[in-house]
């Protein structure tokens, strides 16, 4: 028991060790950057542009669905003209960067973590390294640059697809003006609302990226240790998510 | 002749298991070194070590007269690897590239050489590998005898001194190991030296000078194909006939 323990926190710390490692070898290659561009656009293709799809449907959904609650809730103290802007700061400052985010570790970082992992499996990564290249380099910096990049913008996108389901259901569900609903959208999407959910998704992206592509060269070998990486970077990537979401929103509530 | 690499007193194990002991050898010009033994006796892992992919417990290796132990930089590792070519036992070919791409990776990492250049360069080593129809193709449309050959060609692109091949003709019919035989031998004409670990013996006594065999994590006896032929005790025989 007591081994098994140390056994746990000796993984723990040494997970903890690679994971400064790699965060530190990618910001060394960050002057790669330029030369690496055409990498790093087919990754904000791969990730940006294929996961429009989903976070359209989430964002909408979360959008119109919160619309409805919030709706049916106030109704009933005569609150139903307060939704369009309670919702659309709800949205700007926690629900879009966070449902977005979680949806996009979700799909970006099963994806990297396995194709990562795979790379590894089938000795890509030892080819990049005995041909005297960097994985760090060729690998992890494209990924991490389109997430960082991708992440923010696919939030952006859902928090304007996610404030058009509120006024969808504001308009043929809760019977408010078109007019009153966008009057009431506009007053809530201030700066602040906008930056302190904004600002996160900067965070989400690096997490998301770093988390997919740790696991993934975690790998050695065997496709069941790709499925495990895979399963480990959405679950690290999904609560690293939450729990910097809190810190950000006491650092942000300070900020802003 | 001059060595070319010199293995002194190497030792690895993982965890509990003890892979390598105490291994000696020396790689010379122009040579193609076999190094056999049986499954799990740590010949690719030997062969790893030697550019830096796995990281031994102890002993010393002297590889074109630098001393890997003494490594401080990156780019010193990245300098060896140049002159220090490995073909991996699955062709470890780039999936998301072409079979260009791939072949052109290295001159597009370490050379300036022109677009134009490197694609002469690419379609010359593909001519030589008859491998001028798979030039457009990924790696998952090519057989598996081919993707070896590729991986082989990707490593010479940047004309190195030594070949390492990690089992170059495991699991391909009669026909592409002779192909990669032949290659092999191409090479040592060129005086490209090479270690070469198999465990098929026909091609290590027609492509080898000489042949280690790796036994209870030593190097059990080192020996030319003719002398090993010549005594039916030697331990590399007994191993080729199944009994060791």
């Amino acid at each position: 028991m007591t081994s098994s323990l140390k056994n746990y926190f000796d993984d723990f710390f040494l997970s903890v060790y690679q994971a400064a490692r790699l965060i530190k070898d990618t910001v060394k290659d960050l002057k790669f950057v330029k030369k690496e561009l055409p990498l790093i656009i087919d990754q904000i293709y791969l990730i940006g542009i294929y996961s429009l799809p989903l976070v359209l449907i989430t964002a909408l959904s979360t959008g119109m669905v919160m619309a409805l609650q919030f709706g049916v809730g106030l109704a009933r103290f005569g609150g139903t003209a307060y939704v369009p802007r309670l919702v659309t700061v709800s949205i700007l400052r926690e629900m879009g960067p966070v449902f977005t985010s979680l949806m996009l570790a979700a799909r970006i970082s099963a994806g990297l973590a396995a194709e990562i992992g795979s790379m590894v499996v089938t000795q890509q990564v030892d080819a990049l390294y005995a041909l005297g290249s960097s994985p760090i380099r060729k690998v992890v910096l494209p990924r991490v640059v389109a997430t960082f990049i991708s992440v923010p913008l696919l939030c952006m996108i859902a928090n304007l697809i996610a404030i058009g389901g509120v006024v969808i259901i504001g308009e043929n569900q809760l019977q408010l003006d078109p007019g009153f609903i966008m009057s009431k959208v506009i007053e809530g999407f201030t700066m602040d609302n906008f930056a302190s959910g904004f600002g996160k998704t900067f965070v989400f992206g690096l997490i998301i990226a770093f988390s997919a592509c740790f696991w993934g060269l975690r790998v050695t070998e065997g496709t069941r240790e790709v499925g495990i990486a895979t399963t480990k970077a959405v679950v690290t990537a999904s609560v690293l998510i939450l729990i910097c979401d809190f810190l950000l929103t006491k650092l942000f509530m300070v900020i802003f | 002749m001059k060595k070319l690499i010199q293995v002194t007193g190497f030792s690895k194990s993982y965890g509990s298991k003890v892979v390598h002991k105490n291994i000696n050898f020396e790689l010379y010009e122009g040579e193609v070194l076999g190094l056999l033994g049986g499954s799990g006796t740590g010949k690719s892992v030997l062969l790893r070590s030697l550019i830096g992919l796995e990281v031994g417990d102890s002993g010393e290796t002297i590889i074109l007269d630098k001393n890997p132990n003494q490594f401080k930089k990156d780019f010193e590792w990245v300098e060896l690897r140049r002159q220090v070519a490995y073909a991996f036992q699955g062709g470890a070919l780039f999936d998301s590239l072409t079979v260009f791409e791939n072949l052109a990776f290295p001159l597009r990492e370490h050379t300036q050489l022109k677009e134009e250049e490197i694609h002469k360069q690419v379609i010359d080593l593909l001519g030589e590998f008859n491998l001028t129809d798979a030039e457009y193709k990924f790696p998952n449309q090519l057989s598996g005898g081919m993707q070896k050959r590729v991986g082989l060609a990707r490593a010479l692109m940047l004309r190195p001194q030594i070949m390492l091949y990690d089992e170059p003709t495991a699991g391909l019919d009669p026909m592409n190991t002779r192909n990669i035989e032949a290659m092999i031998l191409q090479l040592k004409a060129k005086k490209i030296a090479g270690i070469l670990v198999t465990h098929d013996m026909p091609v290590a006594f027609h492509v080898c000078d000489r042949i280690a065999l790796l036994k209870d994590g030593v190097i059990a006896s080192i020996a030319t194909p003719e002398q090993i032929r010549s005594n039916p005790e030697h331990p590399a025989m007994k191993f080729s006939e199944g009994i060791l």
